[in-house]
């Protein structure tokens, strides 16, 4: 990373950083966009239409070196929540980590979404299963077509730019009774300290925040956006209990309660540290572009793929993962760093995890020193460093649907 | 043309011999097919966790059903450990049903590397186990034919020729298409009769041959390698074509998801994910 490894390790090591306002100057390299985004990946994504191209995409990417495909089971014109749909597959194939995109259709119909991601401004080539006799010729004709992708985004240069440039997706997935007291408030000081910075923090997984509504909304910059605030987590609550369910009552699940959680306000809290402390600048909406500075908070159910599809469709290029259980998903196009809440877990879980959040709990590490190691790690990742789920092919992808017609 | 399929212990009858390997939530998805591999059919999915009620016994209920199915010789789960749909009641479940399986979990076996490792030590004993199966001739009674929309222009025909020919024909009870692929199978047809609308393209399904009919002339000819069969006619001949293919099929012809690798999977969801 240009040399600022070794800055940026003095000061985690410091012990200074990590306070609210602390402006760390690491450099960042990826690729300019033609929309000004910084891309720290160079992905060619291979996209199905609809779920009955999933197959024909998923061929075309083993085929072609460098390439991924996402499946899903899309169905095209008959989505009950057409918009939602659509706003979640462009907004993914246009993150900046992609640099191309093949679209595969079953038809001529299908090339809506070529079009929209060409408006857009993202290099794109269009194929359809009807052209070409069915699935495998479909495949044939577009593995040249990916192929020329691949070697058309080869020539992309890495160039400068800052954590001014970075939106970061906040997640946790399998939390335990550490959760809350190691990982979540360390990675809510790298949050902080991205923030600080001039980047940009998504707090998501609306169901996992029922219980911190006035917390976050005391912190919101506009009485705007402290009534959003609240409208989002209790509208999703009231979502939820029109379909029989009492939240409150089967949150925390299982997993959570063996691992030591008591109440879904103990979970919440616990949750929502992973946003730190920093002033709530928006809500948006599942899958909605996050484009200014600041921490924002992302309308997402608490499935930790529907939620990272929403968090990398809205523009995170890198996901931090907290999980006390251990969980080895990754996102398709966006790198997914998982970090322990404990020792034990990161040792036994050692390929999955990325960083070990467990020092907190023995005194070895403040949490100060461990959100600035955690951001250290992000720059590191943005700039090209695998994580876990990179290297073991990790690409867990899945459309959100609020309604099942 | 005489029926021929796999016999199992249960008295059901299997029109495939697959080893499965299950995942039982999305985050185990990808371990279960790097075990499976080219050897065994997997099933990745996004499902097994941010489920509740009704939506999340359903899901249980499906990869039960699924697991247990007469087309699959030994099963493998994998769980992660902490998922809603947890690995180690499903695979009790399958077990219950009589089925062979085994399970394994990412956070029980150390991680995603050494649960895949593991994994294909597992699944290459059950393939052996599912070498060791025959087919043997067996009557038209045994054979269920799953349709996936009753909508279809040659239902009416098809309905009055399964009953003369005494093979049992199922319908969706929710749903149709490939999001009833799965419940159809779950209730035992062994192979999945699809009528594909204008417009869309046919699926394959996981662990049944899916026979493929074109919903008009021209979806036939843009597509003619994903389908089995061109939706020609309403009457009684057609009806006809679309059993004998079926038969077929059953007793080991390849349908046209079945020789692109369409192994596909879809969960009809209830409700919205948590």
């Amino acid at each position: 990373m240009a040399g600022s490894d070794s800055s940026m390790g003095k000061r985690a090591g410091s012990g200074t950083a990590g306070s609210v306002g602390t402006v760390l100057d690491v450099q960042v390299v990826g690729f300019r966009r033609g929309d000004g985004r910084l891309g720290i990946r160079n992905h060619l994504l291979v996209l199905p239409a609809r779920g009955s191209a999933s197959l024909a995409a998923a061929r075309v990417a083993e085929a072609v070196p460098g390439s991924v495909a996402v499946a899903h089971d899309g169905r095209g014109a008959a989505e009950p929540e057409p918009e939602r749909i659509a706003r979640t597959l462009v907004g993914f194939a246009t993150n900046p980590n992609v640099g191309a995109v093949l679209v595969v259709g079953v038809a001529a119909d299908d090339a809506w979404l070529a079009d929209a991601l060409r408006d857009a401004g993202q290099r794109v080539a269009f194929v359809a299963l009807a052209e070409h006799r069915g699935t495998l010729g479909a495949i044939a004709a577009g593995v040249p077509l990916a192929a020329a992708l691949a070697e058309d985004i080869a020539h992309d240069m890495r160039t400068n730019g800052s954590l001014a440039d970075i939106v970061l997706g906040l997640e946790c997935g399998g939390s335990d009774a550490l959760s809350g007291i190691t990982a979540n408030p360390g990675l809510g000081v790298a949050s902080d300290l991205l923030v600080a910075s001039g980047g940009a923090s998504i707090l998501a997984e609306t169901p996992e925040l029922i219980g911190a509504e006035e917390a976050l909304a005391a912190r919101a910059v506009s009485a705007e956006v402290a009534a959003s605030v609240r409208r989002t987590i209790l509208g999703f609550e009231s979502a939820i209990r029109e379909l029989g369910v009492d939240v409150r009552g089967a949150q925390p699940s299982p997993g959570n309660q063996a691992g030591g959680l008591t109440t879904i306000e103990e979970k919440a809290l616990g949750s929502a540290k992973k946003g730190g402390a920093a002033p709530v600048v928006g809500v948006v909406d599942f899958a909605e572009p996050v484009r200014a500075p600041g921490l924002f908070v992302m309308d997402t159910p608490g499935h930790d793929i529907e939620q990272m599809v929403g968090m990398v469709a809205g523009g995170a290029q890198v996901v931090a993962f907290t999980t006390g259980r251990g969980t080895p998903t990754g996102s398709p196009i966006a790198p997914c760093v998982k970090i322990s809440t404990s020792t034990e877990l990161y040792e036994r879980l050692a390929g999955d995890i990325d960083l070990d959040a467990g020092g907190v709990l023995t005194g070895a590490e403040s949490l100060d020193e461990l959100g600035a190691r955690i951001l250290a790690m992000v720059a590191e990742v943005c700039n090209g460093r695998l994580t876990a789920s990179e290297r073991q092919g990790n690409r867990e992808f899945a459309l959100s649907r609020t309604v099942y017609a | 043309m005489t029926l021929s399929g796999y016999v199992r212990p249960d008295g059901t009858t299997g029109a495939r011999n697959h080893v499965l390997v299950l995942p039982s939530v999305v985050c185990s998805s990808h371990v279960a097919e790097q075990i499976a591999g080219t050897v065994a059919v997997a099933i990745g999915h996004p499902h097994g966790c941010g489920q509740v009620g009704a939506d999340a016994v359903h899901a249980a209920e499906v990869f039960a059903g699924i697991a247990a199915h007469p087309n699959v010789a030994g099963v493998l789960v994998v769980g992660l450990g902490c998922e809603t749909v947890q690995g180690s009641d499903l695979a009790a479940e399958i077990r219950a049903r009589g089925q062979l399986v085994e399970l394994l979990t990412v956070q029980g076996s150390g991680g995603s590397a050494r649960t895949i490792e593991r994994g294909r030590e597992v699944v290459a004993l059950l393939l052996d186990r599912a070498a060791a199966q025959r087919r043997t001739v067996v009557g038209d009674d045994v054979l269920v034919l799953g349709l996936d929309d009753p909508t279809a222009p040659f239902a009416p025909a098809l309905r009055r020729l399964v009953a003369r020919a005494g093979v049992r024909l199922i319908e969706p009870l929710a749903g149709s298409g490939a999001r009833a692929h799965a419940d159809l199978a779950v209730r035992g047809a062994q192979v999945i009769v699809s009528w594909c609308p204008p417009g869309d393209a046919p699926r394959g399904f996981a662990v049944c041959p899916v026979v493929a009919i074109a919903g008009d002339a021209d979806e036939l000819a843009a597509m003619p390698d994903d389908f089995d069969l061109g939706a020609d006619g309403s009457d009684d001949a057609a009806a006809a074509r679309i059993l004998d293919s079926a038969r077929a099929v059953f007793s080991g012809e390849q349908s046209a998801s079945e020789r692109r690798g369409a192994h596909e999977f879809e969960l009809r969801r209830l409700t919205r994910s948590m």
